[in-house]
């Protein structure tokens, strides 16, 4: 009797414990899995601009969308305005955020299998050969068109830099809208310059020879620069800057030529007054060497300096100048780059994706992202005062200065089309040769042309 | 009668697992073979066929037999580390009489942790700036390095990193087998006054041969197709240094997009994996069969 009654005890046991652990199984997967789940009973303003767009802005009121973000300073700072967009639309998004890597490889992998359940994603323009090609980013033109869904004066597409409608039409069809606009500057301890009396760099002589002088003086490492992840992009801008060229407009590879080796020269010296190790350097290993103060400047993304006088993050807040973009022997071109979102073409929900869209690219969404430290790809927003005061001066015009000629990819390439970014990650792993000191710059360029010639065909 | 119908039942109770494995495994498999005889460069909707043009071009390709080379050095490299090492510490601790579980709840440790976090962390540790690993070298007066950011130390760099995260699971396959050996020949030994040395050599090796040689084929496999550690630390650089296939397979099928020589990496991998574990499997199974 004693015997079944602690059988039955023990059963009674198991059981709750199984549903103990069932509930934690269960709240664990939710929060593994779930998307962001907010708030949506909080009252939020939505800004009155919005009143003035001659669209239904709640025609699709009831429905919601996925959205997917890859972790960047931008999905920072325009998710906690997404309950506005829910507010003005009564479209709920939910939301998945997920680090940067993840969306690259993920992106791919589920759209080529046709299993991506996102509506809306970032993406990056030069994706946009593959995605046009397969079919896999929605067409967004006819959105655009629509008077239903857009108002074209509201929206108006052409305030947006020349070079960020070009990134929107760079596949086979016209798929995706720009979100950031940034370009490489010249930032650097003003604090630094004072001390040993150098003055802002206005070309790549003086740069190195500022750089040679701040290592030399061991107050910190002269310069930081990316040699790893998408080290290419800053590179493009000192390639144009020294006369060179990576593919003409004919397609002809023009990256061994003596402008691009001269680039490749002057990146592998300045990499010698450059903290060791900087071939695992992308931009966010640049943004913490000037964050702890252990580099004195750079010429790379604008994105990072938001960041730097940003008192929660950094310690050099307020010691931190700008300028534009060094002139080297073919001119000040620096580089411009913008990221995007997509529609993903599988969508159920064209009509609530393009609002959303629409809404997360307008001029009054990107002003609140923009005073906020993300810089905008609207030309109206740059002579915006409420923008520009919330920047430093120097800051505002080395953008404007540097934004005048910056251009964001070569003009050739076109034949190597959707095997574009095997062109890049080549070009990376060259450019890490070379700083290496494994081959000289003119070895290491020639060997990629002959590389490039293969994909190039 | 009986076992007629025994068997249909057992049929019918495998056919669930069977479907399913035939949808995850074997479906990719061949669609992946399929996809490797077409080009990819008009998308995946149009593909054309070109035969075995696709192996031609990447088993003739320069980067194929780099990455060939990075294969064999970081597979050796590891596979060497951790039985090595996974033995050493096996006789090891197979002598200590006090405390045995502590030492092996902390050796079993690095297994549990994800291959993602101990890239990350090792890659702190590895800064050449400010990470812990040159400050240590640096205080006791060693000269320092550039790991994995450097085009001549990367390589062995990602090989330690691998080996720490891989070296409990030889060692405790043959920790246990070392556990299930007879005492009697070791104390024959002892009573004929061979060294601890010679007893590890003329009797513990040969008697565990059959386990080494299981844990060899079992970490071969794993680091002959290893992935998260190279990727997370190196991505196969700095320039081409730590570049394996696996990795090669990867950025040709999701950076380039060219999915058709992805495959055809993977699946000559695939077949030297199935070679080489045969010529393994069957040298262990003759082993314990004498």
């Amino acid at each position: 009797m004693v015997k079944t009654n602690i059988l039955k005890k023990g059963c009674v046991m198991k059981r709750k414990q199984l549903i103990v652990a069932g509930v934690l199984l269960v709240l664990i997967a939710g929060l593994a899995f779930g998307r962001g789940e907010r708030d949506t009973a909080v009252e939020v303003d939505v800004p009155p601009e919005f009143a003035g767009a001659n669209i239904d802005w709640r025609q699709f009121e009831g429905e919601s969308i996925d959205v997917m973000f890859g972790r960047h300073p931008w999905e920072e700072t325009i998710t906690p305005l997404i309950p506005q967009f829910e507010a003005l639309t009564g479209i709920r998004v939910n939301l998945r955020r997920v680090p940067h890597d993840v969306m690259m490889v993920e992106v791919p992998a589920a759209m080529a299998a046709g299993t991506l359940t996102d509506d809306v994603m970032m993406a990056r323009y030069y994706d946009a050969g593959r995605h046009t090609l397969e079919g896999w980013t929605a067409e967004i033109s006819g959105f655009l068109n629509d008077p239903s869904l857009t108002d074209p004066n509201w929206y108006n597409f052409n305030d947006f830099f020349p070079g960020a409608r070009q990134i929107t039409d760079w596949g086979a069809y016209q798929d995706r809208l720009p979100i950031t606009a940034e370009a490489s500057v010249l930032i650097y301890r003003k604090d630094i310059y004072q001390e040993l009396g150098i003055q802002v760099p206005t070309t790549f002589d003086e740069l190195l020879d500022a750089a040679r002088r701040i290592s030399e003086s061991g107050k910190a490492f002269g310069i930081t620069a990316r040699g790893g992840p998408a080290n290419w992009m800053p590179f493009y801008g000192m390639v144009r800057s020294h006369g060179g060229e990576w593919v003409d407009e004919n397609d002809v590879i023009k990256i061994n030529t003596p402008g691009s080796v001269a680039a490749v020269e002057t990146l592998v010296e300045l990499a010698r007054y450059a903290p060791p190790g900087i071939t695992a350097y992308g931009w966010d290993q640049i943004n913490t060497a000037m964050m702890n103060g252990s580099a004195a400047q750079f010429i790379d993304a604008s994105v990072i300096y938001p960041r730097l006088q940003d008192p929660e993050r950094s310690t050099v807040v307020g010691k931190i100048g700008a300028a534009p973009y060094p002139i080297g022997p073919g001119g000040r071109v620096s580089n411009a780059h913008f990221w995007s979102i997509a529609m993903n073409a599988r969508t159920q929900k064209p009509g609530p994706s393009w609002l959303f869209m629409q809404w997360a690219t307008s001029p009054p969404v990107q002003k609140q992202v923009a005073i906020k430290g993300i810089l905008p790809p609207r030309a109206s927003i740059w002579d915006d005062p409420e923008f520009a005061a919330a920047y430093s001066p120097d800051f505002i015009d080395a953008m404007n200065v540097t934004m005048e000629t910056a251009v964001s990819l070569p003009p050739g390439g076109e034949r190597a089309g959707v095997e574009f970014i095997s062109l890049l990650d080549t070009l990376t792993r060259a450019l890490q040769e070379a700083i290496e000191g494994e081959k000289t710059p003119q070895q290491a360029m020639d060997d990629l042309a002959r590389v490039w010639a293969d994909i190039i065909r | 009668m009986k076992m007629k119908a025994e068997k249909g039942t057992v049929f019918i109770f495998v056919l669930p697992t069977l479907i399913f494995l035939l949808l995850i495994f074997v479906y990719p498999l061949f669609f992946g073979v399929y996809l490797s005889l077409h080009s990819t460069r008009e998308g995946l909707r149009l593909l054309s066929f070109v035969g075995l043009r696709n192996y031609a071009t990447v088993l003739t390709s320069e980067l194929f037999w780099w990455g060939v080379r990075n294969t064999v050095i970081y597979t050796v490299g590891t596979v060497g580390l951790t039985v090595g090492l996974g033995l050493a510490i096996a006789v090891l601790l197979n002598r200590i009489k006090s405390a045995v579980w502590l030492y092996r709840a902390l050796l079993i440790l690095p297994l549990g942790v994800s291959p993602v976090v101990t890239g990350m962390t090792w890659q702190m540790m590895f800064d050449p700036l400010s990470g812990i690993i040159n400050h240590l070298l640096s205080l006791v007066g060693l000269p320092t390095s550039l790991w994995h950011t450097g085009f001549r130390t990367a390589m062995a760099s990602v090989i330690i990193i691998e080996s720490w995260q891989w070296i409990p699971f030889p060692l405790f396959v043959i920790y246990a087998g070392l556990q299930m050996m007879p005492q009697e020949p070791f104390e024959a030994a002892t009573i004929d006054g061979a060294t601890a040395f010679q007893q590890i050599r003329y009797i513990t090796l040969p008697l565990i041969a059959p386990i080494l040689g299981l844990a060899t084929t079992l970490r071969f496999i794993g680091a002959f197709r290893s992935f998260d550690i190279l990727y997370v630390v190196t991505k196969g650089g700095p320039g081409r240094a730590t570049d394996t296939l696996i990795l090669q397979a990867f950025m040709e099928s999701f950076s380039y997009y060219r999915f058709e020589y992805g495959l055809v990496v993977g699946k000559t991998m695939l077949v030297v994996t199935l070679i080489v574990s045969i010529i393994l499997v069957n040298k262990l199974t003759r082993q314990v069969g004498s």
